[in-house]
C-alpha cells in the first residue's frame, strides 16, 4: 500500500480552490473563478463538441452543458488530484485541461457548491427570472437607497405624498430582501464550513487498511455524503426554518411591490391587469361552485322523487292486496317504507305536540270569526317585519310556525281590550296605533316629516 | 497510513475512462429516440374541466369485482405509476386480476387558480369516485392514494366513507411535523398568504427546485456523474431520460388549493392535530373505519416514514395493515424490488377483503 498524495495539503488547497469558486459563485467582486469561459460547464462543453466528430460542433452542446454543470465537482477534484499527483510535470491525460477552452476550467470550481446558489435559484426557477427583476429594479431604486436610506421612515406628504410613501415602501422591501439574503448566504457559507468538518472526519475514518479509497470517486462519493450530511442537519435547523421563511417572505413584498408598479403603469395605457384577471377568474369559480351545488342537488331532488314514487307505487299495491309485505321485497326498500311511514308518524306527533305546546287550535276547529282575526295580525305582524326576519322565516319554517303562533294571541289579546274598553288605557293604545297605520301610509316624501310630527305629539 | 491510497496512473485512467464515456455518450446522445412513457392502454371514462379519469385495460379481464382508484399528487404527472413496461404499478396490479383506474388531473393554469382543496377533494375526487363506481356497477370502489393523492384519498374517505371499499395509501404524509420532515421545516414559518397572494399559482419549476435542495449536491451533481457511467449504454440512458423527464415534467399548482395545503397541512398538522375543513365538511379521520394498507418506503427524503406511520393512530379503522417497503420515494413505483413486491402485496390485501 502506498500514499502517493499529501492528503492533507490536498485537502488545503482543495478547500482553498473551493472557497474560491464559492466566493466567484456568491457575486463577490475578484477574478472570475473559471477564467475566460462563461462558466466551467460551458468552457468543457465548447471543447467537447470541437473534439466530438459526431457532435458536428455544436449538437450536443446544451445536453452536455447540463450534464457536465452537474458532473464539475467530481470532474475538478480529478484534476487537482491529478494536479497533485502529476507534481510539476503536466500529465499526458492533463495537457487538455490547460489548453483553449479549458484553461481554469475546472480547479476553482472543483466544489461549485449549490448550496450558495440555492436562493437565487429558488427566485429564478419558474419565477419569470426574478433576478433579472431585481436588476432592473434596483437601477430605478438603487439611488435612492444611496442617498436616503435614513429618511425611508419619515412621513411622506404634500401633493405627491402617496408616490413619496410608495418609493418609501419600496426602498424598505428592497433593503430588507437584501439583508435576509445575507442571512441566507451566511447561513450557506456556514453549511459549508460543517461539510469541509465532516468530510476531514470521514477522511479520517478511512484511515485503517481496507477502508482507504482507491479512486477519485471513491473520494467524490464521501465528500457528497459529507455535504449532504452537513446541508440536513442546518435544514432541519429552527434557524434555517426562520431564516428561509424570511427571505422568501421577503422577496414576495419585493414581488408583490414591483407587481403593484407594473399593475398601475398597466392601469395608465388602459391594459388589463393580473389583479382584475384574478378578480373575474375568482368570481367565476364562486358562481361555477354555486351552480354545481345547484345542480347536483336537483339531481338529489330527482333521485328522492323517483324513490318516493317507487315507495308510492309499493304502498299501493300493498293496499290493493290487502295483505303484509311479501318476503320476495328487498328488505331494503321495506325499510325505507318503514322510515318513511315512522317519519309521517313523528311528523304528526310534532305537529300535534307544537299545537299543545302554543295553544293554537287545529285549523278546522276555529270559527270563520276566529279565523278572519287570526289572519290579520298576521298580515300586521308580516307588514312590520324586517327583511331579515322574512329572511329568517322563510329559511326555517318551524321557526315561522312558532313565530306566528305566539303572535296570535298576543294580536287577538289586543284587540279584545280595544274594543271591550274602549275608554282605558288600551283603547287609547289602539287609537294611537289607528293614528300610527294613517302615518305610515303617507307618501315616502312626507314620511319623515309624519313622524318627526308624531313623535312631538306624543310627547 | 493515509485515507487515500490512490495510486497516480488510477487517476489517469480514471480520467480516460471518462473522457471516452463521454465521447461514447455523444453519439449515443445523439440517436436516441424521444422516450416514451404511459405503456399500458387505457380508455377515457370521464372527463371534467382538466381531470380526465381513464380505466387501463390489462392483457385479460379483471377478476376483482371491486375497481381500484389511483388518486394521485397534483405536484408530479400520475404516469409514474406506468412508466414502462417493467417498470409499471399499473401493469402488475393488471396481471394479479384486478381493475384499475386512475386520475389525471392536467395542468393546471390560470383559469385554475381559484380551485380550492373542497374543489378538489369534495369535487373532483367524488364524482371521480362515483364514475368508477357507475361505471363497474357497484357502491363502493378502492381507493389508493399516493402521496398527496394519499392525504386527498385519507380526506375524502374521511368525508365520504359510503364510497370506500378499501383504503390504501402509498407513501402519504400524515402527521406534517415530524422532526426529520425537511420541507415541513422550511414552510412552517412562511406566510402562505403573501406567497399565494404574491405568485398566483405556484410554478412547476420552483416546486422542483424545492425539492432539488432538499438534497442537492446528490441531486444536481451526484447524479449526473453517475450519469456518464451509462452514457453509452441506450437502453440505461432511456431509462435514465425517462425518470427526468417525469421528475421535471410537473404542473402548476393551483393557488388556492396550494395555500390551502400548505397552511392546514404543513403548518398546522391538522390531518391529525384535527379542525381540518373542507368546504362544509370537518376532516376526523377516525371516521375512517373501512380497512386501510398504508405503504411507506423506509428511505423516503420527501415523506418521513414516521410521517406515514402516524395513521396507524389517527384512523378509526380496526382492520388496519402497513408496509415498509426498502427503498426511497420514487424507488417505491420503479425498482426491481417494487415490482415483485409492491402489487402482489396489494393485491392479497384486496383479494382478503373483496
Amino acid at each position: 500500500m502506498s500514499n502517493p498524495l499529501d492528503v492533507g495539503q490536498w485537502a488545503k488547497n482543495w478547500e482553498a480552490m473551493a472557497r474560491q469558486a464559492q466566493a466567484a459563485i456568491s457575486g463577490v467582486p475578484g477574478q472570475a473563478a473559471w477564467g475566460g469561459a462563461a462558466t466551467p460547464a460551458s468552457a468543457w462543453a465548447a471543447n467537447s463538441a470541437q473534439a466530438n466528430p459526431f457532435s458536428g460542433g455544436k449538437q450536443q452542446g446544451e445536453a452536455i452543458e447540463h450534464l457536465l454543470a452537474g458532473a464539475q465537482g467530481y470532474l475538478g477534484m480529478l484534476q487537482s488530484l491529478a494536479a497533485a499527483a502529476g507534481g510539476q510535470a503536466t500529465p499526458a491525460f492533463a495537457m487538455p485541461f490547460s489548453a483553449g477552452g479549458f484553461a481554469g476550467a475546472f480547479p476553482p470550481s472543483a466544489m461549485n457548491n449549490p448550496f450558495a446558489a440555492a436562493m437565487r435559484g429558488f427566485g429564478t426557477q419558474g419565477a419569470s427570472g426574478f433576478e433579472q427583476m431585481m436588476e432592473q429594479f434596483a437601477a430605478v431604486a438603487g439611488p435612492m437607497f444611496d442617498k436616503a436610506k435614513g429618511a425611508l421612515q419619515m412621513p411622506a406628504f404634500g401633493p405627491f405624498r402617496e408616490k413619496q410613501e410608495n418609493r418609501q415602501h419600496a426602498a424598505q422591501v428592497f433593503i430588507d430582501y437584501q439583508e435576509q439574503s445575507a442571512r441566507y448566504d451566511r447561513l450557506m457559507l456556514k453549511v459549508s464550513e460543517k461539510a469541509f468538518a465532516c468530510f476531514q472526519l470521514k477522511l479520517a475514518e478511512r484511515e485503517e487498511p481496507g477502508r482507504q479509497i482507491d479512486s477519485v470517486r471513491g473520494l467524490y462519493d464521501v465528500w457528497i455524503d459529507a455535504a449532504e450530511e452537513a446541508y440536513a442537519e442546518i435544514a432541519l435547523s429552527e434557524e434555517f426554518r426562520e431564516v428561509y421563511a424570511a427571505v422568501v417572505d421577503a422577496q414576495m413584498r419585493v414581488r408583490q411591490q414591483v407587481q403593484g408598479e407594473i399593475e398601475k403603469f398597466c392601469n395608465q395605457l388602459g391594459m388589463p391587469t393580473r389583479s382584475e384577471v384574478n378578480s373575474i377568474g375568482e368570481r367565476l369559480q364562486a358562481l361555477r361552485r354555486e351552480f354545481r351545488a345547484q345542480s347536483e342537488g336537483a339531481d338529489d331532488a330527482e333521485t328522492l322523487q323517483a324513490q318516493m314514487a317507487e315507495l308510492r307505487r309499493e304502498l299501493s299495491a300493498l293496499k290493493s292486496t290487502g295483505s303484509r309485505p311479501s318476503k320476495a321485497v328487498p328488505k331494503t326498500k321495506a325499510s325505507k317504507s318503514e322510515t318513511v311511514r315512522k317519519a309521517a308518524t313523528v311528523s304528526t306527533a310534532a305537529s300535534a305536540e307544537r299545537i299543545e305546546k302554543t295553544g293554537e287550535p287545529a285549523r278546522g276547529q276555529i270559527s270563520p270569526e276566529e279565523k278572519s282575526s287570526t289572519r290579520k295580525p298576521r298580515r300586521k305582524v308580516a307588514a312590520k317585519a324586517t327583511t331579515a326576519r322574512r329572511e329568517k322565516r322563510r329559511k326555517s319554517s318551524s321557526v315561522k310556525t312558532v313565530k306566528a303562533t305566539v303572535a296570535v294571541p298576543k294580536s287577538a289579546k289586543a284587540r279584545d281590550g280595544a274594543s271591550g274598553k274602549s275608554g282605558s288605557f288600551a283603547a287609547s293604545i289602539a287609537r294611537f296605533a289607528r293614528k300610527s297605520k294613517t302615518a305610515t301610509t303617507v307618501a315616502p316624501g312626507k314620511r319623515a316629516k309624519a313622524k318627526t310630527a308624531k313623535r312631538g305629539g306624543s310627547k | 497510513m493515509g485515507p487515500l491510497n490512490i495510486e497516480p496512473f488510477k487517476i489517469f485512467e480514471e480520467a480516460q475512462k471518462f473522457q471516452k464515456k463521454m465521447a461514447a455518450g455523444m453519439q449515443v446522445l445523439g440517436n436516441l429516440d424521444d422516450v416514451e412513457f404511459g405503456v399500458t392502454d387505457k380508455e377515457e371514462i370521464y372527463r371534467e374541466d382538466k381531470l380526465v379519469v381513464y380505466r387501463f385495460r390489462g392483457d385479460s379481464k379483471p377478476t376483482a369485482k371491486t375497481p381500484t382508484l389511483i388518486v394521485y399528487a397534483l405536484v408530479n404527472r400520475p404516469y409514474m405509476v406506468d412508466l414502462q413496461e417493467d417498470k409499471s404499478l399499473v401493469r402488475n396490479l393488471l396481471a394479479q386480476g384486478e381493475d384499475v383506474y386512475l386520475i389525471d388531473w392536467g395542468y393546471p393554469d390560470q383559469a385554475d387558480r381559484w380551485l380550492t382543496l373542497d374543489d378538489y377533494i369534495n369535487g373532483y375526487i367524488r364524482r371521480s369516485v362515483d364514475a368508477v363506481a357507475r361505471n363497474a356497477g357497484v357502491k363502493k370502489i378502492n381507493l389508493l392514494g399516493i402521496c398527496q393523492g394519499g392525504a386527498f384519498s385519507l380526506c375524502f374517505s374521511a368525508i365520504h366513507p359510503h364510497k370506500v371499499k378499501n383504503l390504501i395509501t402509498m407513501v402519504t404524509p400524515v402527521d406534517f411535523h415530524t422532526p426529520d420532515n425537511m420541507l415541513s421545516n422550511w414552510t412552517r414559518n412562511m406566510d402562505a398568504d403573501l406567497f399565494v397572494d404574491t405568485i398566483g399559482n405556484v410554478p412547476a419549476d420552483l416546486m422542483n427546485w424545492c425539492y432539488l435542495m432538499l438534497k442537492p449536491m446528490r441531486l444536481l451533481q451526484q447524479k449526473y456523474v453517475g450519469m456518464v457511467d451509462i452514457l453509452d449504454n441506450k437502453l440505461e440512458l432511456e431509462n435514465f431520460l425517462r425518470m427526468e423527464k417525469w421528475i421535471f415534467d410537473s404542473p402548476d399548482q393551483a393557488g388556492e388549493a396550494f395555500r390551502q395545503f400548505m397552511r392546514d397541512f404543513y403548518q398546522g398538522n391538522k390531518l391529525v392535530k384535527g379542525g381540518l375543513k373542507l368546504g362544509k365538511h370537518e376532516v376526523d379521520l377516525k371516521n375512517i373505519t373501512m380497512p386501510v394498507l398504508n405503504i411507506f418506503a423506509e428511505q423516503d427524503h420527501l415523506v418521513p416514514p414516521d410521517s406515514s406511520r402516524a395513521l396507524q393512530a389517527a384512523v378509526g379503522s380496526k382492520d388496519y395493515t402497513q408496509i415498509a417497503f426498502k427503498g426511497g420515494h420514487i424507488g417505491i413505483y420503479v425498482s426491481g424490488r417494487a415490482q415483485r413486491e409492491v402489487p402482489p402485496a396489494i393485491h392479497d390485501w384486496l383479494r382478503a377483503r373483496a
